[in-house]
């Protein structure tokens, strides 16, 4: 299970460097309007929240593609698209129900996360760390981080824990 | 799609208001190599382009906007000048702003716009990737900022950006500014009432061409570099958290807050006003312009604009005596919306305040208003009266300088000016080498010109050994200030050029050795990297002094000498009254003559030396100083 998360959105600025990263990763130039992710600006509420593709288990993008234009690349398991094979009919970014699909405007076809083949250039320049790559260690950490929350809760500290476990054997010379 | 190499789309658009014209025209080669670019650029259009002796507002002038190769690019790239001379000042005279505009001009194909003669009615200029037009802004035409840029997204989409003006510049205030997507501004020098002047109201612009890196590696990794030292460095966490903001209560302990039109430099409410209680009861989300990495600005709750800056919370704040945030932040919502110059509106009103604490102003020549310091309803209806002109507005909207002339003798030594422009806030007195930077600056007096942070940070035997006295190391130090506002000049003045921003890129390293070790190291690498120029540091750096020689050159062609870099008698013969500054005065004479000695400028004049010319190869100036007789 891996995507690019967005981990704290309290803190994006929208300065937009993740589009910037992302088009040259996938142009070699900068166009943050051709990037797979977006920064969404809903002014008027004051939010700015990037949007990303979520790497879906059963992605409705390819399940609505009339050409199978969607395919899994075998080296890094993720779903991307082959622009060879694309019509341009534009349902996969309707069919996204996270909105995560982008549009490029001059070639016409998807751009949608391929996670930079294992390196998320987006989560690499996010100066606040907004956006986070959700790989294997990731979750390994974030669930360390659980399990002494529910450890702190429980014994109020780790050395309380090892006190109770110390507890349980009593010996006397 | 770049036409050009790296870092610069390779066209200029060149507009006729008054034919109506619009033209394409390649950025000439040997602009790049000797200016750079942004302010480099519109430096020398302005030599060549427009006579010294153009009134502001009249056709002769011209109003350039200006990106440089770093702009869209860069971490921090954001920022565009715009540069005309300036109804207030009458010279040479420029703004900056920073935000999304810049970026979007850059992907639309364009280096800069220079904007000649005046339409016969309100236009607005659409710029949309290759397609430009001009369009009829009567419609447009005395709306607000906010009103305008909303208008403008109605029609054309979320998705463009803007610069407009509001009601001040269309009533010719002279310190009007211009807005950026309604929050961003080029606030300094009434470049707002220039571009009214030509009867342009806004400018609207899409853009999505790609922008070309020569050398993509170099760029990454000079880019994470910068990133790991931002992420490391505490001071950055400070400007990410409180902003500019984050400046007053330092100002306060350092005696250098402005208070009362400059009475003083300490302020009874300054915790009030302070970057720290902005950011806890006022502030609902970070903010920052295009592809920043230090994010310094916000949102404020209040209006949901942009939180105000440390020059807004002063001038609008302690500066007018007011303690009230509430009452700070309407009036900053309110000079937003006509879109003026908060550091001169400030200024303008605390003027008129403590003319009327000495009984030189009644109420009565006030419009029946009991204007004295503090009192921030007043401030705010004078921001009304000022922007519309409306009844004792109209004196106070030509600015201090005018305003005093017209008052009579009784109120100069209230005018708080250097050539004819409002003093911005930090107290000259406190910190005499930001204050020797108020008086040489090339657009007025100004801080951003110098930014001789050194002042505040460097320790004794380093101020001694990098610009020659242990004194340059205190804030109420003279010497050894001479040389490092020159080094601060060249410094940040290359930030100008390259289209970065002067906090994203200087000011964010807390220890001075750290920054001037690396000095302009990884500014200068992503320039080599991004436009594949081999441009050395050295020649970058020499580049910035011939920007700023070339602008001297131009206000000594304007009649300006060393007589007009002078304080008001307040500062440079009236300690400071209290707090951590107390007792000092500005010695602004020993301080010049060191200036001039290091930029190889004439003491007596300020004139540049024909040597000085020579060697940065600015012969066309020696052409017209002789021909003037100035040399």
């Amino acid at each position: 299970m891996k995507r690019v998360i967005v981990k704290s959105a309290e803190v994006c600025s929208g300065c937009g460097y993740c589009e910037i990263a992302c088009s040259l990763e996938h142009l070699h130039a900068i166009n943050p309007k051709k990037s797979r992710v977006k920064v969404v600006d809903v002014h008027e509420q004051a939010v700015t929240y990037p949007l990303i593709c979520r790497q879906c288990e059963k992605p409705a993008c390819q399940a609505i593609c009339p050409v199978q234009a969607f395919y899994l690349d075998e080296k890094t398991g993720v779903l991307k698209v082959n622009f060879d094979q694309c019509i341009g009919c534009g349902y996969c970014v309707e069919a996204c129900p996270f909105g995560a699909i982008q549009w490029d405007d001059e070639r016409n076809v998807p751009l949608k996360c391929d996670l930079c083949d294992g390196d998320p250039k987006c989560v690499k320049f996010c100066a606040p760390q907004v956006l986070q790559f959700a790989n294997e260690e990731y979750h390994k950490a974030r669930r360390e981080e659980i399990v002494m929350g529910i450890i702190e809760k429980k014994y109020g500290s780790v050395e309380n824990l090892h006190r109770q476990y110390s507890a349980l054997y009593q010996w006397k010379k | 799609m770049a036409i050009y190499r790296g870092g610069y789309t390779g066209t200029i658009l060149r507009i006729n208001l008054t034919r109506g014209e619009i033209r394409k025209e390649p950025l000439p080669e040997a602009i790049i190599r000797d200016y750079i670019g942004g302010r480099g650029f519109a430096a020398k259009v302005m030599f060549d382009e427009v006579p010294p002796e153009t009134d502001a507002f009249s056709e002769q002038n011209k109003l350039i906007f200006s990106v440089g190769p770093l702009v869209g690019i860069a971490p921090s790239g954001s920022r565009v000048t715009a540069s005309a001379i300036s109804p207030l000042s009458g010279l040479y005279g420029d703004s900056n702003a920073g935000g999304f505009w810049g970026p979007e001009l850059k992907f639309a194909g364009y280096d800069g716009i220079i904007f000649e003669g005046k339409a016969l009615s309100p236009v607005y200029l659409l710029i949309d990737n290759d397609r430009v037009e001009l369009k009829d802004a009567s419609n447009l035409w005395g709306q607000d900022i906010y009103t305008t840029h909303h208008l403008i997204q109605e029609e054309y989409g979320s998705s463009v950006h803007t610069v407009a003006i509001g009601p001040a510049a269309e009533n010719k205030v002279r310190f009007a500014g211009i807005l950026v997507d309604a929050h961003h501004a080029f606030g300094r020098m009434g470049m707002g009432a220039v571009m009214a002047s030509k009867n342009l109201k806004c400018i609207v612009t899409h853009g999505q061409h790609d922008l070309e890196i020569v050398d993509q590696e170099a760029y990454k990794e000079t880019v994470l570099e910068y990133l790991s030292e931002i992420r490391s460095d505490p001071s950055s966490k400070r400007a990410s958290t409180l902003g500019t903001p984050g400046l007053i209560m330092m100002l306060q302990n350092w005696g250098c807050l402005q208070t009362n039109n400059q009475r003083t430099a300490v302020f009874e409410y300054a915790e009030e006003i302070s970057g720290e209680r902005v950011r806890a009861e006022y502030t609902v989300k970070d903010a920052g312009c295009y592809g920043c990495m230090l994010r310094c600005s916000a949102v404020e709750k209040r209006y949901l604009g942009k939180r105000p800056e440390y020059e807004t919370l002063q001038a609008l704040g302690s500066i007018c005596g007011v303690g009230d945030l509430e009452d700070v932040l309407e009036a900053s919502h309110w000079a937003d919306h006509y879109g003026v110059d908060t550091i001169s509106i400030g200024k303008t009103i605390s003027f008129a305040m403590e003319l009327y604490e000495e009984g030189i102003l009644k109420s009565s020549d006030l419009d029946g208003l009991e204007l004295s310091f503090g009192n921030g309803k007043g401030m705010i209806a004078m921001i009304h009266k000022i922007c519309t002109r409306e009844g004792c507005g109209n004196l106070f909207a030509d600015g201090v300088a005018r305003a005093s002339r017209q008052i009579g003798e009784a109120s100069y030594p209230y005018a708080m000016v250097v050539k004819n422009v409002e003093i911005p806030s930090t107290e000259p007195r406190g910190e005499k080498g930001r204050g020797l930077g108020y008086l040489t600056s090339t657009r007025g007096p100004d801080h951003l010109r110098s930014l001789p942070f050194a002042e505040r940070i460097l320790k004794p035997e380093e101020a001694k050994r990098l610009f020659g006295h242990e004194d340059a190391s205190r804030m109420t130090g003279a010497k050894g200030k001479g040389n490092m506002v020159k080094w601060s000049e060249d410094f940040v003045g290359l930030s100008d050029m390259l289209g970065i921003c002067k906090l994203g890129w200087t000011y964010y390293s807390s220890t001075m050795p750290r920054l001037i070790n690396k000095g302009l190291t990884l500014p200068s690498r992503l320039f080599q990297a991004i436009t594949g120029m081999e441009l050395t540091e050295k020649e970058l750096s020499v580049a910035a002094e011939r920007v700023t020689n070339l602008e001297r050159a131009y206000l000594t062609l304007q009649g300006i000498s060393r007589k007009d870099e002078v304080f008001p008698d307040r500062i440079t013969k009236e300690p400071l009254p209290e707090g951590p500054s107390k007792g000092s005065v500005h010695e602004s004479d020993l301080m010049l003559d060191e200036y001039f000695k290091a930029r190889g400028w004439a003491v007596e004049t300020g004139i540049p030396k024909e040597e000085t010319l020579r060697r940065l190869g600015l012969e066309v100036v020696i052409a017209k100083y002789k021909a003037k007789g100035l040399l």
